[in-house]
């Protein structure tokens, strides 16, 4: 019986064969009989572990590509980054991956390859930042960068598709990170932003530990500054820390969380800054603070990547959003604004911590320690 | 019918086959591929750099213009099973904080992250058909073999080669920010990076008995905190790798604590004076670098990979100031070592190549004023002293000056600097600055002064640092200029046989100057002084056999050898090469004739430069250039003519003279060009640029 199945199977697939060897029959390409062929015998080859094995598997998987390179559209995507990396370069990058996804109907789940072209001067481009918010996404699979646009021309070929190659040739299809617009991160338009801002294990481990060590009970909200082109925030804090001094005497339970860098009571002969817990001091990463931001009770800030990555996952908060002017959404708590003064900024949050703990009234109980010496329990 | 259709497709397929060996055969062989597969080699910071170095070895030897680096990670197993704690769901994270040491190859020209098989299949196979030179090989890829640790096997092969390695740099993107950082936080302070590995601390314990002893190193910061004041101490590595309890020391910083990164702390590891630690990645770092390093406690077993036996003081590439410590260090072992290396420091480096006859290499010259020396005001400016206490020299080497400029109707004043005048220059320059050493030169040739160890003599009771340099063709009072005290004494030459060292150093006789150094050796013996004496080779082009034969001559009798690539100078003749349209000075043939046998190519190297613009220069900032009469000139690397003469230093404040430099037309256009890197040497792509050409030139031997 098996036997006869097997054979009926075989002859039926020969047919099938046959047909679309002489054209009888057409398949999508990734269905077709060679690229099942291939892919059958590459995951053949994939589970071995001799260097045999591991060379045919690199020829089987040159193979692959090439025909998904004759064959397939929209894989791949080139950017350009001049200068320095500055939070709107680092915006950029998020902005871009919403242009793809929304653009070019990248399918859920499906992951494409981008490649970055640094035309800048080397020692003015830090790409390192650029790779943090690479690893954050699970828009992209591959990423290459390239130092110097010739390098680029060089490797594209191995790179692009036919499809894109060709469009390469026609037109200037790169985007430009020092140079999208403030147009492109229109609130209304976020919502495919989650996938470039995939879950973060790691960050999310160190987030919630830190939280349940520093500020247990505490309303958390992650506070996002101007930076300069390094990451440092020191200017801007230093505007904010007074009102933001007062803010905490008036609501002792809240808890700020800097995402920027600063160097501000980092040194030795400097009292450290009160007020604010500055979270890239206490070892948090870059991919750690947009946990941050996302983990937070509420988001305090520019709409940077930080901001991006709150508003993404809907996190109540006060936004600054120099493209559409002031607006203020009720229902999700959030309030956008264009060039806020810090004590516009925090009456509105004041607004949002009142709606978000009713039970607060101003000058309520320090969490946790306080909480336990009002018990009488300390 | 059916049969076109079959035939169609044959067509279709065979064209499919051709564009696939042409796509997989069209790779770029002058550049060279390194492969980092995650699937057997380590997510290790020194595992990472040492590749790279391997890389760049291998890519020079093969005459490679570039790196190009794949990175190929499987996501769904994206770790060797040696690093099982990288998993899947965590692996980005490690990625992320290791990728800046993936950005220290200055020969790097791209990375591409495959984390598609498919992807990195075809990469591979473009680079196998197209046989494009690659690290790992072929075989040992094939087989995922690669030796842990990793030794320094080809790094050493091409050292006996080619007489140098090639260096790391900080990574990219970080030089300026370090640079700027170090200016603006910390200036005129000998800066320490130092690793005190604690594994132990982290979330992956391993290997913990190479921790550092932390007792030690406390008591090593307090008592270094109590005897050199300026030194400051940058503690490295990652956030979970310190005590609270390092916080206390005043003259510690932990960069993690400002939210700074992996790529900041190996930035700032370049741009410090020192570094200190346990074998670790960032002893690594500091390994394939030119930073002064002492690194402890190195494993045994390491050796054989290292090529060195236990106990070995350095490593066979190493500078004299890089040392191995085979011994778990204890607090008077590392101030042993820091003071050792504190007190030559390259602190009060000569910014320029250009003392007499021009000199790439930007070496040491001389020492800060040790904390129990003279003028330790901390609110004073630091200032170094270049003096040219004769006005002329007995040579007339091309890439000079005095030489070069001889035409110039546009004189400095002629004469030698009386021992009263020097007296009242050192006077007002310790009243109003900390004075880090005087150089009892600039242009000219110091030894043709008559009074030369009277003038010596002066400048040690001030208790300051004193240096010479001289091209040696004469040397009167050997003994008496010693003995008077001189710390440094560079002798400046560049070939070992007359008609190699005529052409650079005209007017030279080279069997004089060795039949001094012999003189000199003999005089530092007899007067028993401490005498740091170098002997600095200028590399041309056509001068790299002699290279090797003076250094054996040099380090024969005790000198220390030190080569770098020569440069035009001054200035103005730099400016005026890159653009003519706006001259400086008049260019002459001779001038294009030097310039056509530097080493390293002027016109690339101010290109490369000039994509650098600074803010600030420490040629500016740090140095203080007198002649004869006490005149201060803009700057020890621009000429003494006139426009350059800001006024007489007794007269003038430092303030006052200070505010002249930064308003001075030629700086503009020089800091714009980025030539403060180039007179420093800043750059680390110097090396590859400088000896690219010089193999090609020479066929690896005296011409």
């Amino acid at each position: 019986m098996r036997v006869a199945q097997a054979l009926k199977r075989n002859v039926r697939r020969s047919l099938s064969l046959a047909r679309w060897a002489f054209g009888r029959r057409v398949y999508p390409w990734t269905e077709s009989p060679p690229h099942r062929l291939l892919g059958f015998l590459g995951q053949v080859a994939y589970r071995g572990h001799s260097p045999a094995h591991r060379l045919a598997y690199i020829v089987l998987a040159a193979l692959l590509k090439h025909r998904e390179q004759v064959y397939a559209d929209k894989m791949n995507f080139v950017a350009t980054a001049r200068g320095r990396v500055s939070p709107e370069v680092l915006r950029n990058f998020v902005v871009w991956q919403r242009k793809i996804l929304q653009n070019q109907e990248v399918p859920p789940g499906f992951r494409i390859h981008g490649s970055l072209c640094v035309t800048g001067g080397q020692d003015d481009v830090q790409v390192d930042r650029l790779f943090s918010v690479f690893c954050l996404s699970e828009v992209f699979n591959n990423l290459s960068i390239f130092w110097g646009e010739e390098t680029m021309v060089q490797s594209l070929p191995l790179l692009l598709t036919r499809a894109e190659r060709g469009r390469a040739a026609a037109q200037d299809i790169r985007f430009d990170l020092d140079a999208a617009s403030d147009a492109d991160v229109r609130v209304v338009e976020l919502e495919v932003m989650p996938r470039a801002f995939s879950p973060l294990f790691e960050p999310r481990r160190t987030l919630t530990t830190y939280l349940k060590v520093a500020h247990l009970r505490a309303f958390v909200v992650a506070l996002s500054l101007a930076e300069d082109g390094d990451g440092f925030c020191d200017a801007e804090l230093r505007q904010w820390l007074p009102h933001l001094g007062a803010f905490r005497r008036e609501f002792p339970g809240v808890a700020f969380c800097l995402l920027n860098r600063t160097m501000l009571g980092q040194n030795n002969a400097e009292p450290p800054v009160r007020d604010v817990a500055p979270v890239r001091g206490l070892g948090f990463g870059l991919q750690d603070a947009v946990a941050t931001a996302q983990g937070a009770d509420a988001f305090l800030g520019r709409l940077d990547v930080f901001g991006l990555a709150a508003i993404s996952v809907r996190r109540p908060g006060v936004y600054f959003d120099s493209s559409n002017g002031d607006r203020h959404d009720p229902e999700r708590l959030v309030w956008m604004f264009v060039h806020p003064t810090p004590q516009q900024c925090l009456a509105a949050l004041r607004v949002l911590i009142r709606q978000c703990r009713p039970d607060w009234n101003g000058r309520e109980r320090v969490a946790g320690r306080t909480e336990a010496k009002d018990d009488g329990t300390a | 019918m059916i049969g076109r259709r079959f035939a169609k497709r044959i067509s279709h397929a065979s064209s499919l086959a051709r564009d696939f060996l042409s796509l997989i055969r069209g790779a770029n062989r002058k550049r060279f591929a390194g492969i980092i597969d995650f699937s057997y080699q380590h997510y290790a910071l020194g595992d990472i750099l040492t590749s790279q170095v391997n890389m760049a070895c291998l890519a020079t030897e093969r005459g490679c213009q570039g790196v190009d680096l794949y990175v190929i990670i499987n996501p769904w197993a994206p770790s060797a099973l040696a690093q099982g704690f990288i998993t899947p769901d965590n692996y980005t994270s490690h990625l992320d904080n290791l990728f800046p040491a993936l950005l220290c190859s200055p020969m790097l020209r791209s990375i591409q992250l495959l984390r598609d098989g498919l992807t990195a299949g075809l990469s591979l196979l473009s680079l196998i058909a197209s046989r494009v030179p690659m690290w790992p090989s072929l075989r040992d890829h094939l087989r995922h073999r690669l030796v842990y640790p990793m030794g320094h096997e080809i790094i050493n092969r091409f050292h006996a080669r080619h007489g140098y390695v090639p260096t790391l740099s900080a990574p990219r993107g970080y030089a300026r920010w370090a640079r700027e950082f170090v200016q603006q936080r910390y200036p005129g302070r000998f800066l320490v990076c130092v690793n005190l590995r604690q594994s132990r601390l982290t979330n992956v314990p391993a290997t913990t008995y190479r921790d550092a002893p932390l007792e030690a190193w406390y008591e090593f910061f307090r008592t270094v905190e109590q005897r050199y004041p300026d030194a400051h101490f940058f503690a490295l590595g990652g956030f979970p790798e310190w005590e609270h309890t390092l916080l206390a020391h005043r003259n510690v910083t932990i960069p993690r604590t400002m939210g700074l990164t992996l790529a900041h702390e190996l930035a700032l590891l370049h741009a410090s004076d020192l570094f200190m630690g346990t074998s670790s990645g960032f002893s690594t770092m500091a390994t394939f670098s030119r930073v002064p390093y002492v690194i402890s406690h190195i494993e045994h077993f390491f050796a054989p990979f290292a090529g060195v036996e236990v106990g070995a003081e350095r490593y066979p590439f190493a500078a004299e100031n890089q040392y191995l410590v085979w011994r778990r260090e204890d607090a008077p072992l590392l101030l042993d070592y820091f003071e050792r290396i504190y007190r030559a420091s390259p602190r009060a480096r000569i910014a320029v190549a250009g003392r007499e006859p021009s000199v790439g290499g930007a070496e040491p010259l001389g020492v800060v004023g040790s904390a129990e020396g003279a003028g330790t005001g901390r609110n004073k400016r630091r200032m170094t002293f270049y003096i040219d206490v004769f006005s002329s020299c007995n040579l007339a080497c091309p890439s000079c000056p005095v030489s070069n400029l001889r035409s110039d109707p546009d004189r400095p004043p002629k004469g030698l600097m009386s021992a009263d005048l020097l007296r009242r220059v050192l006077d007002k320059a310790t009243r109003e600055t900390e004075v880090t050493s005087v150089a009892l030169f600039n242009w000219t040739e110091p030894l043709l002064h008559p009074q030369l160890a009277e003038l010596v003599r002066i400048v040690k009771r001030y208790g300051l640092f004193c240096s010479l340099s001289s091209n040696l063709n004469v040397l009167r009072h050997a003994d008496d200029v010693l003995a008077a005290g001189v710390d440094w004494f560079r002798i400046s030459v560049s070939g070992f046989h007359q008609d190699v060292y005529q052409r650079t150093h005209r007017g030279g006789d080279i069997e004089m100057v060795k039949a001094n150094m012999l003189e000199l050796a003999a005089a530092k013996r007899r007067t028993g002084s401490s005498v740091d004496i170098e002997v600095f080779f200028h590399r041309y082009l056509g001068n790299f056999g002699d290279e090797l034969e003076m250094r054996r001559y040099a380090e024969s009798l005790g000198f220390r050898f030190v080569a770098g690539w020569a440069q035009m100078m001054p200035v103005e003749k730099v400016l005026s090469y890159v653009d003519p349209a706006n001259p400086e000075v008049a260019l002459s043939a001779e001038d294009y004739e030097l310039i056509e046998r530097l080493s390293l190519p002027l016109e690339e190297a101010v290109s490369l430069t000039s994509l650098h613009p600074v803010s600030s220069c420490p040629l500016q900032d740090d140095y203080m250039t007198l002649d004869v009469e006490g005149n201060v000139y803009l700057c020890c690397a621009t000429s003494a003519r006139s426009s350059n003469r800001l006024g007489s230093f007794l007269m003038t404040s430092t303030e006052e003279l200070q505010r002249m430099k930064q308003a001075h037309r030629l700086c503009g256009p020089c800091m714009k060009k980025g030539l403060p890197l180039y007179l420093e040497h800043k750059l680390p792509e110097f090396d590859q640029m400088g000896n690219r050409a010089r193999p090609a030139s020479e066929g690896g031997g005296r011409k």
